[in-house]
């Protein structure tokens, strides 16, 4: 009798304790974009004043900063994402500082990871378009990765 | 609909038994005790309860066991389930068949003539299956596109996993011929042919998988028919 209600007890705390339940944030998530500003002259990294970064038709503004490298989400299940980049920004005057399209055109792959955490997607950057424009701060793009699985390093260069 | 067919078959199932029990043998007033060989079916209505219980579950498990020797049953089970596994990050349909095979080693005295079973044993079991994934989650820290939730069934077909039991229970007879039986068992995966880009996280027969250790548990709760071929003296 003892027995048995030792392998019941056994047999609930089998059922109890589930660790893959649970997203270890140690897992990496879905890998952002790192975009790195570059100085068109010395190829040394320089940093954008008053960048302001906001999604194409997203009304929420990504980041307002002065900053040398960022990550950027993409859209998981489009090939295109657009971002407006405007250097100088003043977040009292509306239009202020310099706005630049930059349309980033890649293929995305769903990778499985596990019960608990899902999927991730990552990406494979085929090209970046940056809208003409009269006076374009961009001055030139290099992709250096075009594999996007992690965060690890910048995946652009943008020269300004 | 469904359900309450299901209830139909099992209280005929049941009254079918009753009524064949009533068909046992004399008593034979020996000084010796005889016990029954012969061979028993069954189901498994754990699954039937889970039915009940869990609305996104199928599942339907013949059991059967020979008596082999004394203490030695030769027992064998059959099934096919379906599932809905859901949680916060992904939705899955697993549905697939079957089939298990191994010992029963009956490790209860029975005084008199009593005929019940307390055994440990093992089976060997093998499973195919389908997966389908209806929908997930991208795991995204970042919020900003709201695009983490992905509706996109894909299909992963013709897997197949094989796996051994260990299985301790008891069966005890209520009626002459009629068993009833609770067991537990411990599974340990062999082998399984994993989806590309996917995981076997159920797999029929064998319950829940886990991914970071490929050990899993089960029970039963069976009422088996036995069919009497011939009876023995005890030794």
């Amino acid at each position: 009798m003892k027995n048995k209600s030792l392998l019941i007890c056994l047999f609930l705390f089998l059922l109890s304790c589930e660790p893959d339940d649970i997203c270890l944030s140690s897992i990496e998530d879905t890998p952002k974009l790192i975009l790195g500003f570059y100085d068109q002259n010395t190829g040394e990294l320089k940093e954008v004043n008053n960048l302001k970064i906001q999604g194409l038709s997203n009304e929420e503004i990504y980041t307002y900063q002065t900053i040398d490298s960022i990550g950027i989400p993409l859209k998981n299940s489009e090939n295109l994402t657009v971002y407006t980049l405007t250097k100088d920004f003043n977040e009292n005057t509306s239009n202020s500082g310099n706005e630049d399209k930059i349309y980033f055109n890649y293929n995305y792959n769903w990778n499985y990871i596990s019960r608990a955490c899902g999927f991730i997607t990552t990406y494979d950057i085929q090209d970046i378009i940056i809208k003409n424009d009269s006076e374009n701060w961009i001055l030139n793009t290099e992709i250096i990765e075009t594999n996007i699985i992690d965060e690890k390093n910048i995946h652009v260069k943008i020269f300004h | 609909m469904k359900k309450i067919y299901m209830l139909k078959y099992f209280i005929s199932f049941l009254t079918l038994t009753l009524c064949l029990s009533n068909f046992s043998q004399e008593k034979t007033k020996d000084s010796l005790y005889k016990s029954t060989y012969g061979l028993k079916l069954g189901i498994d209505l754990s699954k039937q309860i889970r039915m009940l219980t869990e609305p996104d579950y199928k599942g339907l498990v013949l059991i059967g066991d020979y008596r082999f020797s004394e203490k030695i049953y030769i027992a064998f089970e059959i099934g096919s389930e379906e599932k809905l596994v859901e949680n916060e990050v992904l939705n899955f349909n697993t549905k697939g068949s079957f089939f298990k095979t191994g010992i029963n080693y009956n490790i209860f005295k029975n005084i008199q003539d009593l005929e019940n079973e307390i055994y440990i044993g093992f089976r060997f079991g093998s499973a195919q299956f389908d997966h389908q994934i209806n929908s997930f989650t991208i795991y995204n820290t970042d919020q900003y596109w709201s695009q983490n939730n992905i509706k996109n069934p894909i299909s992963h077909d013709n897997l197949i996993a094989s796996w051994l039991e260990f299985i301790v229970g008891f069966n005890a007879q209520v009626v002459k011929n009629l068993y009833m039986g609770l067991n537990l068992k411990v599974n340990r995966l062999l082998s399984q042919k994993t989806p590309n880009n996917f995981n076997n996280l159920y797999i029929p027969g064998f319950n829940k998988v886990l991914e970071n250790n490929n050990v899993g548990v089960g029970f039963s709760y069976t009422i088996q028919y036995q069919i009497p071929f011939f009876r023995k003296v005890k030794n």
